[in-house]
């Protein structure tokens, strides 16, 4: 029987059920596992919020394109729904903003700054709520109905914008845990990969508002 | 202990492989075997329910009009586009990524798959999904079905689905880029590690876009039925990747594996590896379909960027057969079930990028909405379905510890790729030659052959199942075809952590045939 053999028995039950091996070498042959995998998961996210906002300018091509309906000039948001550009403007500086504290987080983190760390996450999750704050505002101001619409405006208005909300919450998940993850020892301000993967997610998550602001809420 | 010489199943392997049989062994797994061992078998399972559904729409078609012989007039359409749909989704894509989840670690010299539980969160997902899928179906639910809420169910389940093969993809492809051993360079993965790599990124950049349409579709069928229409309005929306050129996707790794599968039959080095690797990634991009979707583009067909591709997709798969050609010359290769598989596989993909060519010109050769269509998917996945045999059989000591039976091994991808031109041939032939009807329907005559087909498809499906399952002994051989990459290296099973010691050293793409020169030599 082989030493590696009696290592594999010493970890017998753990390999029942949890089977992520663990017991032996377990050092990564290549770095920057996460932020691979991060990467790749990164470039899924953009092509459905691609898909997505292809299908909305499509729509909404076909629509303002489209033949007059009797006297009224073919229009995507009814004039009972305008969209207000002030919070929308609003949520973009924010998340802006929220770009350089998750920035500081991954500088603090890379320098064994833990209160800095902490800050830099609580203000980083601050602005991602107020962002989120600022995207219902929009909805109730809109009022727009989702059932009853003449146009598709309504479902993938709502389907778009309700997507990003969704992307944010779980941004600020990923970035919660992988800060605590970090702090608590799991990587160290050497190993950063962790908080600099969820940094990455942030960054994408804010390039997508960036698009969708202009397209949705800047030319309307 | 050399590399070629793996360790045959010690007591203490024994007992582990035991102590994870158990129920809670496997549920709470996040070892990529056990993982991809679940994602093939139960694929299977949907695949075998899949089948049926296409032969019941099959015999019921027999007369030229679908839904007026064995299945009534609203259940037909439904059967058929679980068949559709059920193909790609809960068959072919999940058994690729599950015998990837198994094969490819190990090909690589890794210890596990990428982010094991993200995987095994990526199974769990995908057979919650599935069932409720099939669930949907049964409630009347489906593309065109009457009863909304299970519409809605339906559209929750493939969106579930599809998320779902997005995380394992995302698992498998960050194998091969960030988990790769020691100097194994990604010029000297293995042919199969190679095309997965090429097929998450296809899917990574195309199965978003589905599920970007699946959650529009609910939203709008739930809430406000203004963009998509109801009914069977809805397929039109996801039938995309089943039709050229994105239904090439599931093909990718019938290149890869049957590329490796010739290398090891013929026992020498694969002559221009690099060629071979241009041209899996080739036809990888010519697969890319997500644009051409019919919500997005109407006229998609007609873009001459789709004509060229489907045009352009035979060279890759041309040159792939030559390359085969040329490693077997002179070779004397074993004839294995994996050879034989892959080159089956080749020959009826080629066929289907012959008949695909013709199809962006459907237009102008009025073959739009006809058989044609149908034949050139049944093709591919015929291809692809193949390939997924052959893979099982090269890699059946690693995959279920045991060899497959070599005979039924080397029977079954002959009967299925028969069955597979029998069930294509007469739709084509009906989509050319039929009128306005029998275009779209079948000839009558066509039809019967389809089904005859259809029949042969299954019974080459089952021999397959058949010779693998049987009862494993304790000899059976780690290595049995003196294989040049890293996962023959391990035993078969292999062990939890995959490699038994050390990960052997990897000097060049064939690590272990410079051990079995030595060996040889000595």
């Amino acid at each position: 029987m082989s030493a590696a053999t009696l290592t594999h028995q010493d970890h017998e039950d753990e390999a029942a059920y949890d089977l992520v091996p663990d017991g032996l070498d377990p050092v990564p042959t290549r770095p920057r596992l996460l932020l691979v995998g991060t990467a790749l998961a990164g470039a899924g996210i953009a092509v459905f919020f691609a898909a997505l906002l292809g299908m909305y300018l499509a729509a909404r091509h076909a629509v303002i394109t489209g033949p007059q309906v009797g006297d009224v000039a073919p229009i995507w948001f009814a004039d009972s729904s305008p969209i207000p550009l002030t919070p929308a403007n609003l949520a973009l500086a924010t998340m802006l903003l929220s770009c350089v504290t998750m920035a500081w987080a991954v500088h603090a983190v890379a320098h064994n700054d833990r209160a800095g760390a902490y800050f830099a996450l609580a203000m980083t999750l601050l602005f991602g709520g107020a962002v989120i704050n600022a995207t219902v505002f929009i909805y109730k101001a809109i009022e727009l109905p989702v059932a009853g619409g003449s146009t598709a405006v309504a479902p993938l208005f709502y389907t778009l914008t309700g997507a990003h909300l969704a992307l944010i919450a779980c941004a600020m998940v990923f970035v919660t845990v992988m800060t605590l993850r970090t702090l608590g020892g799991e990587y160290a301000g050497r190993d950063r990969e962790g908080i600099v993967a969820a940094s990455l997610i942030w960054y994408l998550t804010t390039a997508l508002l960036v698009v969708i602001w202009y397209a949705v809420y800047v030319t309307k | 202990m050399t590399a070629t010489q793996a360790p045959a199943v010690e007591a203490t392997d024994v007992a582990r492989d035991e102590s994870t049989a158990d129920l809670a062994g496997v549920l709470g797994s996040a070892d990529h075997k056990v993982i991809g061992r679940l994602y093939v078998g139960a694929a299977l399972m949907f695949g075998l329910a899949s089948a049926v559904a296409g032969v019941l729409a099959g015999i019921d078609r027999i007369d030229g009009e679908l839904g007026n012989t064995i299945l009534a007039t609203d259940t037909a359409p439904q059967v058929l586009s679980f068949h559709r749909l059920s193909v790609p989704l809960l068959c072919l894509i999940p058994a690729l990524l599950g015998l990837a989840m198994i094969v490819v670690p190990l090909q690589v010299g890794a210890r596990a798959i990428a982010f094991p539980r993200a995987a095994a969160a990526s199974f769990w997902g995908w057979i919650v999904g599935a069932a409720t899928f099939a669930a949907a179906f049964a409630l009347n639910g489906g593309p065109g079905g009457g009863r909304s809420d299970a519409v809605d169910l339906w559209l929750t389940a493939t969106a579930l689905i599809t998320a779902s093969l997005l995380l394992g993809a995302v698992c498998v492809g960050a194998t091969v880029l960030a988990a790769r051993t020691r100097d194994m360079t990604l010029d000297r993965v293995p042919f199969f590690s190679w095309s997965m790599l090429c097929t998450t990124a296809i899917w990574l950049l195309t199965l978003p876009v589905l599920l970007a349409i699946t959650v529009l579709l609910y939203v709008d069928h739930r809430f406000a039925d203004t963009l998509f229409g109801a009914g069977g309005a809805l397929d039109s929306h996801l039938d995309w990747i089943n039709r050229a050129p994105q239904v090439y996707a599931l093909a990718i790794p019938l290149l890869g594996g049957a590329l490796d599968a010739v290398a090891t039959a013929s026992g020498r080095r694969f002559p221009n590896r690099g060629v071979a690797f241009t041209l899996i990634g080739a036809f990888a991009a010519l697969g890319i379909g997500a644009f051409a979707l019919p919500t997005l583009v109407p006229a998609a067909a007609d873009q001459p960027v789709t004509k060229g591709m489907a045009l352009l997709v035979v060279l890759p798969v041309l040159g792939l057969v030559g390359l085969v050609g040329t490693a077997l010359k002179d070779a004397k290769p074993q004839i294995t079930s994996g050879l034989v598989a892959g080159v089956v596989g080749l020959l009826v993909l080629l066929l289907a990028t012959l008949v695909g060519a013709a199809v962006p010109f459907q237009s102008l050769l009025e073959l739009q909405g006809t058989q044609w269509i149908s034949a050139h998917s049944h093709l591919v996945t015929g291809a692809a379905l193949i390939g997924l045999v052959g893979g099982l059989y090269h890699w059946s000591t690693k995959i279920v510890g045991l060899a497959g039976n070599e005979a039924l091994g080397r029977t079954a991808p002959v009967l299925i790729g028969l069955g597979v031109v029998l069930v294509a041939a007469p739709e084509a032939v009906s989509g050319l030659v039929g009128d306005a009807e029998e275009a779209v329907n079948g000839l009558e005559v066509a039809n019967v052959v389809s089904v005859v087909g259809a029949a042969v498809l299954l019974l080459g499906s089952a021999v397959a199942v058949a010779g693998l399952a049987r009862r494993r002994h304790d000899d059976e051989p780690s290595d049995p075809w003196a294989g040049q990459t890293l996962e023959w290296a391990t035993a078969s099973p292999p062990s939890f952590d995959n490699f038994d010691g050390e990960v052997p050293a990897v000097d060049s793409a064939e690590p272990l045939l410079a051990v079995q020169s030595e060996e040889g030599d000595s």
